[in-house]
Order: structure tokens, then C-alpha cells, then sequence
């Protein structure tokens, strides 16, 4: 620009940028103030820069809730009147089954979201997370399957949870198909941002299928605006266990995008510099 | 007056090639055949899968036949045109989808008589049973298309159609299934027919315009 540009117009182009342009409303309301906030996060390297190093602390604070969740409810929450010592599959079948569902509803709302405003980052956290979730999903159905022989006497019923489960299995196994033959493509995110807002129709026919259907499954424990229907020693471990593994995925999923940003990114100056910074410790660590 | 000409189109293109859609009509009835061959003569048995083997030929023989049907329109330019042209996608996708349906949907509705003699349904059964399918194919095949939509540019990935769309057309299966048995217990088949109306109505207003953005980011490569 400065080569093709007469100094004169130069000129021109300063003074027209130190004028005091007159200022709306619009830049001064809060939300607005907030929306640009946000805004200024979205890119990739800011997304890297904020949550790089929070997968750290986030593994830390989970590898503490869950050892404290697997020794409070493996060994000190009492034996079930029923079931004697089988229930403590709880512990893990629960959070992985939730986390299934709440991983599911993420994956539709960055679809939404990628869809709309077009940010290259919600695709890369979907794409991240597609496969944690679709682990999740198959450890909640094992473990449920497992619970299931000793107390229903079967493996595995055709009852409405476990099947609209195994549905959100298959589309988990749909989304990650999608990413990993659109690979590394821009359509990948949206061809599976696309099938991931269509498929949370789901969500809500597993969140009621207790309650429409005749099932095995037990209903509900935890309400919002009733006592749980558990006793405090056994949801107290529970809710541990389930804050450790959602702390676990975060830091998983987090970790993974900023994987996917550096190998997507690989062109960018940032990224070069961030590698050779890298490398140089690394070497300077060998060498000292 | 244009929808009409591309409906034209559409059907002259469909009909053109007898072996695109007669493919999916034959697979059909070779698995209406191959049930009662591998099960044995055994009536009762034959009597009680009946209206689910019928569905599960009817699903499959949808999803083998999708496969190709916005590909040939990437291929030589035509869904370049249409985007360019104006014409509006979701529209352009419900013509496609329509067409498809009638000369594969709706003849499975009327080959699943078929289930008289090979199955020994009576009459009433066999009407209920094409009753469910009339209701069910749009939503399956409206499904099935969209899991086309989103692999167009993919070549070669057969399996990923069934994939991406067994899991939404897995409640349709479960429910339509479900109507044949409930009308042999004598109960009113009202509540499920609901059900599945109600699904083929959801499904072709959100459908279209999912199809449409699929069709869009293919042409984006």
C-alpha cells in the first residue's frame, strides 16, 4: 500500500483517522460491550492462548475428584439394602451417561452456533469432542449392561432409555464418520454441524423415555425442586464422581482443540513461532 | 409454473433409467422372498415377522437406492445452476425427494400386498401394514436423503449413508412396526398413526432446508 500510495493521499489518510468520529449509543451499551468481548475470544489463537493452559490445572482438579469420588464410593458409602455391593457401578455409570447426553447437547448447540456466526473454533471443539462423547456413550451402555445382569437378570433389554441410548450411540458414530471422511476440510464442521442439530431431536426422547414408556430403567432420583430420593452417603460420592468426570472431559476436549488448532493452523506465524519456542527448550533442556 | 417444469424434469430424468430405481424394487422383494426360504414353511412364525421384515426390506432397499441422487446433479453442473438460477434449494430438494419417493416408497407400498400370499397376512393386516408404509417412507426416505445430501461430495463411502441416517429413522422403524401388532390385538391404530404423521410432518418442514445447506456446502469444495 505505502509503495502504491502518493505521500499525499498518505497525508490525506492520517488526518481523516485522527478526526473524532462521532460515537452511537451502540458502542457504549454493555451487551454490545460484552458481544465484542466474546467476539475478540473466538479465533483460534485466543482460544488458544485462554485455554491451553487450563487443560493443566482442569486434569489436576479432576484426577483429585475422581480419586476422592472412587474411595468414598468404593469402599466407605454403605452397601445397598438390595443389591449389597453391585449398585457402586453407579459411580461410573451415571456421569458417563450424563455426560453423554450433555456432550451430545454441546455438539448441537456449537452446530447452531458454526452454522450461524460461521466460527471456525465451534467446529474444532465439535470435532474434539465427538469422540470423547462417543467413548462416554459406549462406557455408559457397558457399564449399564453390566449393572443390569446381576439386578434385572438380563444384559441388555429393549426398553425405551436403552435403545434411545443406543441411538445416541449411533449417531455419535455418525458424527465421527463424518469428521474423519470430510478430513480436514472446512465442510466437515458443517456437514456434521448440520447431522448433529438434526439428531438432538434425540436428546429429549432420551431425557423422557422414562417417563412415556413402561421401562426398566429407573425414573429420575435427582429433581430440581424435590430432596434427592438417594440418602446424602450415597449422593454425595456420586455428585464427586460426576464433577470429576465432567472436570475429565473438559480438560480432555479442551486439550484436544488445542491439538486440532495447532495441527489445523500449522501455516500460521504464531503457530511457527510457538513450535520453534518449543523446540528451543526443548533442546536448551537436552543440552543443560 | 417453474416448480412444475423441474418436476417434469425430475421425472422424465427418473424414468429415463429404468435401472436406478427398478434396483431398489428388486432388492426389495428379493428379501420379501428370502425370509420365508431361510425361516421354513413355518406359518405362524411367518405370520408374526411379517410386518417387521416387510419394514426392514423397505428401509434398506431406501437406503441403497439414495445414493445416487444428488451426486449425478453435482457431477454435471445441474445443482451449480440451480443455485445460481435462484431457484429456491429446499424446494428443489422436496421435488427430488418427492419424485424419488413415488417411484420407490410408494411402489413398496403396493408391493407389500405381497405379504398375502408369501406370509399368509390377511387382507386387513396387509392393509394396515401398507397403511404404516404409505405414512413411513416419506419420513425414511426424507432421512435417507438428507444422509445423501451431506455425503454428496464423498465418493466411493457406501456405508456412510446407513450410518448417518439409521439412527433417526430408528424411531419410525420402532413405532410403524409396532402399528401392525396393535391392530391384530385389536386396538385402535389412531395413537401410532398420529405418531408417524406427525413425523413425516416434521421431518418435511425441517428436512428441506437442512438438505438445501448440505447441498450448498457441498458445491463449496
Amino acid at each position: 500500500m505505502r509503495l502504491l500510495c502518493d505521500s499525499n493521499v498518505i497525508r490525506v489518510y492520517k488526518l481523516t483517522d485522527q478526526r473524532n468520529l462521532p460515537r452511537t449509543m451502540d458502542d457504549t451499551l454493555l451487551m454490545h460491550r460484552l458481544w465484542r468481548g466474546f467476539l475478540s475470544t473466538v479465533g483460534t489463537r485466543p482460544f488458544y492462548d485462554i485455554f491451553g493452559p487450563s487443560v493443566r490445572w482442569l486434569a489436576l482438579l479432576a484426577s483429585i475428584l475422581l480419586l476422592i469420588g472412587s474411595i468414598w464410593s468404593l469402599a466407605i458409602a454403605p452397601p445397598d439394602y438390595l443389591q449389597g455391593n453391585s449398585y457402586r457401578i453407579i459411580f461410573i455409570h451415571v456421569p458417563t451417561a450424563s455426560l453423554a447426553l450433555s456432550l451430545y447437547l454441546m455438539l448441537a448447540v456449537l452446530g447452531v452456533v458454526s452454522l450461524v456466526w460461521k466460527f471456525k473454533t465451534a467446529s474444532l471443539v465439535a470435532e474434539a469432542a465427538a469422540p470423547v462423547g462417543l467413548v462416554l456413550c459406549v462406557l455408559a451402555l457397558l457399564t449399564g449392561a453390566i449393572w443390569g445382569k446381576p439386578t434385572w437378570g438380563a444384559y441388555w433389554v429393549w426398553d425405551g432409555r436403552l435403545t434411545s441410548m443406543l441411538i445416541l450411540a449411533f449417531l455419535y458414530v455418525g458424527l465421527v464418520a463424518l469428521f474423519q471422511a470430510f478430513k480436514d476440510t472446512p465442510q466437515a464442521g458443517k456437514a456434521a454441524a448440520i447431522l448433529s442439530i438434526i439428531g438432538a431431536v434425540n436428546i429429549p426422547i432420551i431425557k423422557y423415555s422414562v417417563v412415556w414408556w413402561n421401562t426398566l430403567h429407573q425414573g429420575s432420583t435427582f429433581t430440581l425442586t424435590a430432596a434427592p430420593k438417594m440418602p446424602a452417603s450415597m449422593y454425595l460420592p456420586l455428585v464427586v464422581m460426576l464433577l470429576g468426570f465432567y472436570a475429565l472431559t473438559a480438560a480432555l476436549v479442551l486439550y484436544r482443540t488445542c491439538t486440532l488448532i495447532l495441527q489445523r493452523e500449522y501455516q500460521k506465524a504464531w503457530v511457527h513461532a510457538l513450535v520453534l519456542q518449543r523446540q528451543s527448550r526443548a533442546q536448551s533442556d537436552v543440552k543443560g | 409454473m417453474r416448480v412444475a417444469g423441474v418436476f417434469r424434469r425430475e421425472l422424465r430424468l427418473r424414468y429415463k433409467s429404468s435401472a436406478s430405481w427398478v434396483q431398489s424394487i428388486v432388492f426389495f422383494i428379493m428379501v420379501l422372498v428370502l425370509f420365508p426360504l431361510a425361516l421354513g414353511a413355518n406359518l405362524t412364525l411367518l405370520h408374526q415377522v411379517a410386518p417387521a421384515v416387510v419394514w426392514v426390506a423397505a428401509l434398506l432397499s431406501i437406503l441403497l437406492g439414495v445414493d445416487t441422487l444428488f451426486r449425478s446433479d453435482l457431477d454435471d453442473g445441474t445443482l451449480e445452476q440451480i443455485v445460481v438460477s435462484r431457484f429456491p434449494l429446499t424446494q428443489w430438494a422436496v421435488i427430488k425427494v418427492l419424485v424419488h419417493w413415488m417411484s420407490g416408497g410408494l411402489l413398496l407400498v403396493a408391493l407389500s400386498g405381497l405379504v398375502v400370499p408369501l406370509y399368509g397376512l390377511s387382507m386387513t393386516e396387509s392393509g394396515t401394514l401398507a397403511l404404516s408404509l404409505l405414512v413411513g417412507t416419506p419420513t425414511l426416505t426424507l432421512l435417507a436423503a438428507l444422509a445423501a445430501a451431506l455425503t454428496v461430495p464423498l465418493r466411493g463411502q457406501i456405508m456412510l449413508i446407513p450410518l448417518l441416517a439409521l439412527p433417526l429413522q430408528l424411531p419410525i422403524l420402532i413405532f410403524a412396526t409396532g402399528m401392525v401388532s396393535v391392530m391384530q390385538r385389536g386396538e385402535s391404530i389412531l395413537p401410532i398413526l398420529a405418531l408417524l404423521l406427525a413425523g413425516m410432518i416434521l421431518a418435511g418442514l425441517i428436512l428441506p432446508w437442512a438438505m438445501a445447506a448440505a447441498l450448498r456446502l457441498s458445491l463449496q469444495s
